[in-house]
């Protein structure tokens, strides 16, 4: 099953990211965690944040990778150089989620000294993207991976996002796999299943 | 010509007409190229901005790989012909989506030539994150569609071009009509100048003709009539004259005488007259006087009847004139006291004689006829003036011809004088015989008659030029006598 897996998301994930991560990367990292890493600074543009969120202009993007680290140092690789409107990536681990946290984005695997709930009730109401692993489901994050059909996709909930004073934009949202308000009720289910890969 | 002159501003001109319809394709052509270009160039813009769109709907797609979000956006496109391939590329230069008419070429993602308008390219852009690359080809129009899209200007320009053909065609018609139409009036004015030139001469042909028919008839008339009666005239003259010699070769002493002798025979004493031989005598002598009056009163008359009937011939020119080569300046001058005594204190005479030249006429006649008209001249002015004689030489020839005189050298006199002139009418008549305009018994109304008449006969010519209140001149003109006439003469 996650030989199956592997093969699905090599084929999935662009060939020049594979490349990069193969040349960058001595030790390999999944290919599952790959592209949920490309994601993770991909999501960066299709977000707002709210004004003075950054202290100055050239002020770091900061992703917070909390608890257990799944990238083994590929995502640090993977930003490198990179930027989001002239503020450059920065990569933070944490083991657990506090208010003052100063992350942007902050996600959430393996906690081994905090639950998802807490670690999410502790930036609720704060600009911080919170992005939750699909071995570890939990609805209350902003954006949650989910692995379907041999596919990395990812859930949204809206009503979490516009609590952590967050807008998302329209083309992400409709690239979801699913997009969640509860404060209206509404349960926005998949629209479409994720594609094949050719 | 003014015909000539006159057709040249609006004339037909060929050169301009070439010219405006070079012009007039130029101007299509440049029409047509802004037309062209103007379309590439909105063309390109629909490219670009169809580019942009789907660059701007793609992004999340190409982010997130997602290739049949990508494929559907991309499919929207295809609804458009105009579009021959549509590609999108991520950040790793991979083709997300796309598509191809057949048989167009796949669109490499390696930038463009710069030269190649039917392709675009766009950067995706999410926010300021550049997140691939949307590529827009568009299909190469066919020939027949590219050429409709021209062809309202090139059948505008077409129509113009030939609109001002036609024009210029028919322009050229009307002004060679127009030519034609002033050459054939111009030719009909001359023509009616002419024939008006020629109806005018016609009349003063026939005038001239009339008036010498008229002459010629009162000449002949008056030449017989005067001939005849000259004839009688002599007759009477010989018989008055046989009439007075008979009656003086009878005087009264021998009647006296011979009735005496009767007496003595008779037995009376014839040594002493009775008293009444004595009165017998002196009626008788009475008597005979009263004859001889009458006689000479008849004899007067008969004389004054040949004067007539001489200057009746004169007219008629059936007088003998006796020629003789002279010089008329020569017999002016001569003239001069009898002249000057003619015309009185009041009347000057200018005599400007100029000519040398002799002529063959008779002198006498010719006295007569120059005091004639000098006492005409002086008639014409009764508070005085001034007459000229003037007397030069004129050459007949081609250039100034001289109706009835044929070419030649000639002398003329002219007598002019600044007096009260006459009318057209009385000008016409002046030459006529007993015509005068002076009072009974003062003119005889032969004096201008006499002098045509021998001017006619000494080949020259007589005429009047006058006209009331300028005056009158009076031109007589005289054939020059050749030295050879003139040494046959002598």
């Amino acid at each position: 099953m996650a030989g199956l897996l592997v093969v699905g998301l090599a084929c999935a994930i662009g060939a020049a990211a594979v490349h990069a991560a193969q040349a960058k990367s001595p030790s390999p990292v999944s290919l599952e965690y790959a592209v949920k890493a490309t994601y993770l600074y991909k999501f960066a543009p299709f977000v707002t944040w709210p004004p003075g969120e950054f202290a100055s202009t050239n002020a770091p993007f900061t992703i917070c990778v909390v608890g257990n680290n799944p990238f083994d140092g590929y995502l640090e690789r993977a930003v490198a150089g990179r930027g989001f409107g002239g503020h450059p990536f920065s990569v933070r681990r944490l083991m657990s989620l506090t208010p003052d946290a100063h992350c942007q984005i902050a996600f959430l695997a393996q906690l081994p000294a905090q639950d998802i709930r807490q670690a999410l009730a502790a930036v609720s109401g704060q600009p911080v993207l919170t992005v939750v692993d699909s071995a570890t489901p939990d609805r209350e994050g902003i954006v949650q991976f989910v692995i379907r059909q041999g596919r990395v996709g990812f859930e949204i909930n809206v009503g979490a996002a516009s609590r952590n004073h967050l807008a998302i934009s329209s083309k992400l949202l409709s690239l979801a796999l699913a997009v969640r308000d509860p404060s209206c009720r509404r349960t926005g289910t998949a629209s479409r299943s994720g594609s094949v890969p050719p | 010509m003014p015909a000539n002159r006159d057709r040249k501003p609006f004339g037909f001109r060929p050169a301009m007409m070439v010219l405006a319809v070079g012009l007039l394709l130029l101007v299509g052509a440049l029409a047509t190229a802004y037309q062209y270009r103007s379309g590439r160039i909105e063309h390109r813009r629909q490219l670009v901005t169809q580019a942009n769109i789907l660059a701007a709907s793609v992004t999340a797609a190409i982010a997130f790989d997602d290739r049949v979000a990508a494929q559907e956006y991309v499919n929207a496109l295809k609804l458009d012909p105009r579009l021959d391939a549509v590609a999108v590329y991520n950040e790793a230069h991979r083709q997300v989506a796309g598509f191809r008419r057949e048989g167009s070429a796949p669109i490499a993602d390696s930038g463009l030539s710069p030269g190649d308008w039917h392709q675009v390219v766009v950067p995706a852009r999410q926010g300021t994150t550049t997140v691939g690359r949307v590529y827009l080809r568009a299909a190469a129009l066919p020939l027949i569609v590219q050429l409709a899209r021209y062809s309202g200007v090139v059948l505008l320009t077409i129509m113009a071009v030939l609109m001002l053909t036609a024009l210029a065609v028919a322009q050229s018609v009307l002004t060679r009509a127009h030519a034609s139409l002033r050459r054939r009036a111009a030719e009909l004015a001359d023509a009616n100048q002419r024939l008006s030139v020629e109806m005018e001469q016609r009349a003063r042909t026939e005038e001239a003709l009339r008036q010498s028919q008229k002459m010629e008839a009162i000449g002949q008339l008056s030449g017989g009539i005067a001939h005849d009666f000259n004839n009688l005239l002599m007759i009477i003259k010989g018989s008055l004259t046989l009439v007075q010699d008979k009656l003086l070769r009878d005087d009264a002493p021998a009647h006296v005488a011979a009735s005496v002798r009767q007496r003595v025979v008779a037995g009376e004493a014839a040594t002493t007259a009775t008293p009444a031989d004595t009165g017998a005598i002196a009626r008788h002598e009475a008597r005979q006087q009263r004859i001889r009056h009458h006689l000479e009163v008849a004899q007067e008359s008969v004389e004054r009847a040949a004067s007539l009937t001489q200057r009746l011939l004169s007219f008629a020119r059936r007088q003998p004139l006796s020629p003789q080569s002279l010089q008329l300046d020569v017999l002016i001058r001569n003239m001069r006291s009898l002249l000057e005594h003619s015309v009185g204190s009041g009347v000057k005479i200018d005599y400007r004689l100029e000519s040398r030249r002799a002529v063959l006429c008779d002198a006498n006649q010719m006295e007569s006829a120059i005091l004639n008209l000098v006492v005409n001249a002086r008639d014409a002015m009764p508070e005085g003036g001034c007459v000229a004689i003037c007397l030069d030489d004129l050459r007949v020839d081609a250039a100034h011809p001289v109706s009835g005189l044929p070419f030649g050298d000639y002398v003329q006199l002219r007598v002019v004088d600044n007096g009260t002139g006459m009318s057209e009418e009385i000008r016409r008549k002046a030459f006529d015989p007993f015509f005068t305009t002076k009072p009974v018994g003062k003119g005889t109304g032969l004096g201008l008659s006499t002098i045509f008449g021998y001017v006619e006969q000494s080949h020259g010519m007589a005429s009047i030029d006058s006209a009331i209140g300028r005056g009158t001149t009076v031109r007589i003109v005289l054939p020059h006598a050749s030295a050879t006439s003139t040494s046959e003469v002598a």
